[in-house]
């Protein structure tokens, strides 16, 4: 006889076919029984099964911490400082003349008076800046254009109006703490940085600045 | 629980069932629940399912409790301690074989262990008392199908219990478990000449019992014509 199969004695046999598959009717007072017994069970299994959900949520918890600090580092890492100058070159206001950005309406300015002997050295500077501008704007790429900052423009600064070049000729810094006993004397800032008056015509009136008005009042 | 979710959870892993279940214990008050959700629930110690397995395989091994005890009380024992050996290694089911299967050798081991433990307390010797001059008939093979066609599963079951322990644990064993004589000896610590003997005086008890428990009915029945 193998197993699992029917045995060769027939009594084997009748037994093994009449208890093989016997059942009895389920009884509601042993699952109490099997309830109490449960209960007073230790808890490892329930532990274990924690502890493999936990490791789900672990997981997945790293998981999104790592998104998170990946974010924050492409979010907050230091920029490369990109040269402003190269792209949008500032001009420097001081050695040379500035010039205005096509399209922008002209900064209006109140004209500084300026007796005629000193405009010719002026506009002389004026036009040696444009020439160094030039120079350095066909160094510079055709497309980039110089922008003025309006912020460094002062009061006082002249506008060329036909060649567009700002003209420093805003009051100079050393002059602002100078007191001036005589309004109606103007002054003028050297190379040097010394303040020497202006002459202006004969007398103080204004209207013979002009070589134009020169004539004299009775 | 409609087909496309037994569907769902029969593909699925078992670990995968086990982790995406837990926030959903209502399942497991469904009676009509897959094989693989309950053992699921019984793992997470829900009593609801627990219930539901004890109801399941309650009748089928209380049977096999029944062969392996000498009495329903003793019986009723063996089916606690191998049900809660159950619940408590039920997560180590490979899904290998069936369920019922895999209960039944647990509650199989648990019952021989419970006899091994306690077997001090009974006698190696038939239960069955015989009075003297009463030598039982031989009986033609022929007739013990026949003859056991007569009788009831519970008588059959009472004959069995009257046997001693090692008889019977070894002709439960033999017979309805089909295990070779060389498991047998391996499993009750006995060797395996012992086995074969425990088996022909477990068979030969058998016949006595069953034929004195024909001819108690047939006298009972000759008294009831009368």
């Amino acid at each position: 006889m193998d197993n699992g199969q029917l045995h060769d004695d027939t009594l084997f046999r009748a037994v093994q076919q009449r208890l093989s598959d016997y059942e009895t009717p389920y009884e509601g007072a042993d699952w109490d029984a099997m309830r109490r017994s449960l209960d007073q069970l230790p808890q490892t299994t329930r532990n274990r099964f924690q502890f493999r959900f936990s490791m789900n949520a672990l997981l997945i918890g790293a998981g999104v911490l790592v998104v998170a600090l990946l974010g924050s580092y492409l979010l907050w890492r230091p920029s490369t400082t990109s040269t402003d100058q190269t792209k949008n070159p500032v001009i420097n206001p001081a050695p040379a003349a500035r010039q205005i950005q096509p399209g922008k309406p002209p900064v209006e300015q109140q004209l500084t008076t300026i007796p005629a002997q000193h405009q010719d050295s002026v506009i002389a500077t004026a036009q040696q800046a444009p020439t160094t501008l030039t120079q350095s704007a066909t160094q510079k790429p055709k497309t980039t254009k110089p922008i003025i900052d309006q912020g460094d423009l002062r009061f006082g600064d002249q506008i060329d109006p036909r060649k567009g070049f700002i003209l420093p000729t805003h009051e100079a810094d050393s002059l602002r703490g100078v007191h001036l006993s005589k309004p109606d004397k103007y002054y003028d800032v050297e190379d040097n940085g010394k303040i020497k008056p202006i002459q202006i015509g004969n007398g103080s009136d204004s209207t013979k600045l002009s070589p134009v008005d020169s004539t004299k009042r009775d | 629980m409609d087909t496309e979710q037994s569907a769902f959870c029969e593909k699925q892993p078992f670990a995968f069932v086990t982790v995406f279940r837990v926030t959903n214990p209502v399942e497991c008050q469904i009676p009509d629940m897959t094989e693989q959700e309950l053992i699921a629930g019984c793992i997470r110690q829900d009593r609801t399912c627990q219930e539901l397995l004890y109801k399941r395989f309650y009748g089928k091994m209380m049977g096999v409790c029944l062969r392996y005890a000498k009495n329903r009380d003793q019986a009723r024992d063996m089916l606690q301690e191998g049900l809660i050996k159950v619940f408590s290694t039920l997560r180590n089911f490979a899904g290998r074989g069936s369920l019922e299967g895999w209960v039944r050798r647990i509650v199989v081991n648990t019952a021989v262990d419970h006899l091994r433990r306690n077997k001090h307390e009974y006698l190696i010797v038939s239960t069955v008392s015989m009075r003297e001059g009463d030598v039982p008939d031989q009986i033609d093979q022929v007739d013990e199908e026949d003859l056991m066609a007569e009788l009831s599963e519970e008588q059959i079951l009472q004959a069995v219990q009257q046997l001693s322990p090692a008889y019977r644990t070894v002709f439960n064993l033999y017979v309805i478990e089909n295990l070779p004589h060389k498991d047998i000896a391996a499993q009750l610590n006995i060797s395996e000449g012992t086995s074969k003997s425990n088996l022909a005086k477990a068979r030969y008890q058998l016949q006595k019992n069953i034929h004195l428990m024909l001819r108690k009915s047939a006298d009972g029945q000759r008294t009831t014509t009368r």
